[in-house]
């Protein structure tokens, strides 16, 4: 053979190498992203799963008779009670035990109510708990299954719930399956701190609570205190109801979308827009008052109906214009104030500084 | 020996420059191999040719013309860097774990200690726990439990009407 036909075949066996190791990799490639795809779909169709189960959970439809220790942190420290908890189709009844006194928290399946025996009395705490932000919560949270575990003496499937803008685990639910009841709730702060924790020391499956300690009692008097929920209503008509405009905050962390104005009057008298903002679990609310306790002097009280005014404000002066921002509560949630151009700010939400500090400075001056 | 080591060897051959063992390969490789003793008869006759040509004096003033065309000869500069004997895989890695690096140390930093806040004290503080801690309370993804707690722990609001 001469030397011009030994160059060809040379030439010709490495392209044909060139081409076998073209089609591996093209294959190995292939395959590695079949694996990927399966293992993604696999994770979804859990962390569906895994939803489906703890929308059950929260739904509370199972009866539960159960003893629990129920432990927060605070801006003075951890306080822990003693709870007996009792709960069925949709209503639960939260007993705790202090000093002698015993306070009842209802959720009757419309609205929550806290109840003191000694007095009869049933003050009005708001609308009952509501599954109808699921869906923002299972775009803002993903909720994996972490293994098995014996809560009370019951197996338990444990669920990491993580808040997919910040990476972090917010709660952890402990969950029998079988009738999908919460055993054990374990709640994190923005930080990644164990903030709160709902363990239930014993639970009975099988017993259904009396019907009558689920309902609101006939005889009890009904307290609707005009401070606890707020009153809803436009930015406008607040501002005509109020000596100030308050001014929404320009920037939001991801995820959050906005409920609605509320307007309160603390007990000193200072009357307070929010503009409260949900991510689907966790709320974080803008305060906004003028810097003397704002309201009109003789005017309505901002209920959104006609009504008597009340007691008169205090005239109080604010906090410097434009310092910088304080810590004035830290707890389950913090709190952070300022004086934004002729308003006091104040953002309390369970986020870190960080974000908190950029909330309230995205609030305009004027 | 291979054609493509005789080669570059052939011209040396037909100079005589080679030293005896490489000499006497070389001649082997072209007893065997057609092409490369043509091509060392080639370079033979080229030599010949050369011996019988009539030297040619240069003209006196051919120099100048010649240097006017060189270009400056400036000593090269040592590298400040000293080239390393890597493979450019290697050094597009090492590159890319730098970056990388340096990525993450710049992701690391923003999520860093959050700023200095100083504490202040503020009357309404609790209400605004207790405020946010109600919102809470609507949602059913929420412990209940542990805000009913944060609610039994700050004051209550005065009751204002009764029916």
């Amino acid at each position: 053979m001469d030397n011009k036909t030994a160059n060809s075949a040379a030439r010709g066996a490495r392209s044909g190498r060139r081409t076998r190791a073209t089609c591996l990799l093209l294959a190995a490639l292939v395959a590695l992203a079949a694996v990927v795809g399966g293992v993604y779909g696999l994770r979804r169709a859990s962390e569906k799963r895994a939803l489906e189960l703890l929308l059950r959970a929260c739904a509370r439809q199972s009866p539960v008779i159960a003893e629990a220790v129920i432990r927060t942190k605070l801006a003075t420290g951890w306080a822990e009670r003693k709870a007996r908890i009792e709960q069925r189709a949709g209503r639960r009844r939260t007993e705790f035990v202090e000093a002698g006194q015993r306070v009842v928290l209802l959720d009757d399946g419309q609205r929550r109510w806290r109840l003191e025996e000694k007095r009869h009395l049933a003050t009005l705490l708001g609308p009952s708990q509501r599954l109808a932000d699921s869906a923002l919560f299972a775009k803002n949270y993903a909720v994996q299954t972490q293994g098995r575990e014996t809560v009370a003496g019951h197996e338990a499937l444990r669920l990491a719930v993580r808040c997919r803008r910040t990476g972090r685990i917010a709660f952890r639910v402990w969950v029998e399956p079988t009738r999908a009841v919460i055993l054990r709730y374990d709640t994190f702060d923005a930080e990644g701190e164990l903030a709160a924790q709902t363990v239930l020391v014993s639970a009975d499956l099988t017993a259904t609570p009396d019907e009558q300690r689920l309902s609101l009692p006939p005889d009890y008097r009904i307290v609707k205190p005009e401070q606890t929920t707020g009153t809803q209503m436009t930015p406008a008509r607040f501002s005509s109801q109020a000596d100030f405009s308050p001014r929404p905050p320009e920037e939001l962390p991801r995820g959050y979308v906005w409920q609605g104005l509320y307007a309160y009057r603390c007990p000193h008298g200072r009357l307070y827009a929010e503009f409260r903002y949900t991510d689907g679990l966790r709320v974080l609310s803008v305060f906004e008052r003028h810097p003397r306790g704002g309201g009109r002097g003789r005017g309505p009280a901002p209920t959104g109906e006609r009504g008597r005014w009340g007691r008169a404000w205090r005239d109080r002066p604010g906090p410097p214009s434009s310092s910088a921002p304080v810590l004035i509560d830290s707890g389950l949630t913090k709190s952070l104030r300022q004086r934004r151009g002729d308003l006091v700010v104040v953002v309390t939400g369970d986020l870190s500084l960080r974000e908190l500090v950029r909330v309230l400075l995205s609030v305009p001056e004027n | 020996m291979r054609c493509e080591d005789a080669q570059p060897l052939l011209a040396h051959l037909a100079a005589g420059a080679l030293d005896e063992p490489l000499r006497a390969e070389l001649e082997r490789h072209i007893r065997q191999c057609g092409k490369c003793r043509r091509e060392y008869r080639a370079l033979l006759r080229v030599g010949e040719l050369l011996e019988r040509a009539t030297p040619l004096a240069p003209p006196r003033d051919l120099w100048p013309e010649v240097a006017a065309q060189l270009t400056p000869h400036r000593p090269r500069r040592a590298p400040l860097v000293p080239r390393l004997a890597l493979p450019r895989w290697a050094l597009a890695a090492a590159l890319a774990v730098l970056l990388a690096l340096g990525g993450f140390g710049l992701w690391v930093g923003h999520k860093a200690a959050a700023p200095p806040i100083a504490h202040a004290l503020d009357e309404d503080a609790p209400y605004f726990v207790r405020w946010n801690a109600e919102a809470h309370l609507a949602s059913a993804f929420s412990d209940h439990a542990a805000w009913s707690l944060v609610l039994e722990a700050v004051p209550e609001p005065p009751r204002e009407r009764q029916s």
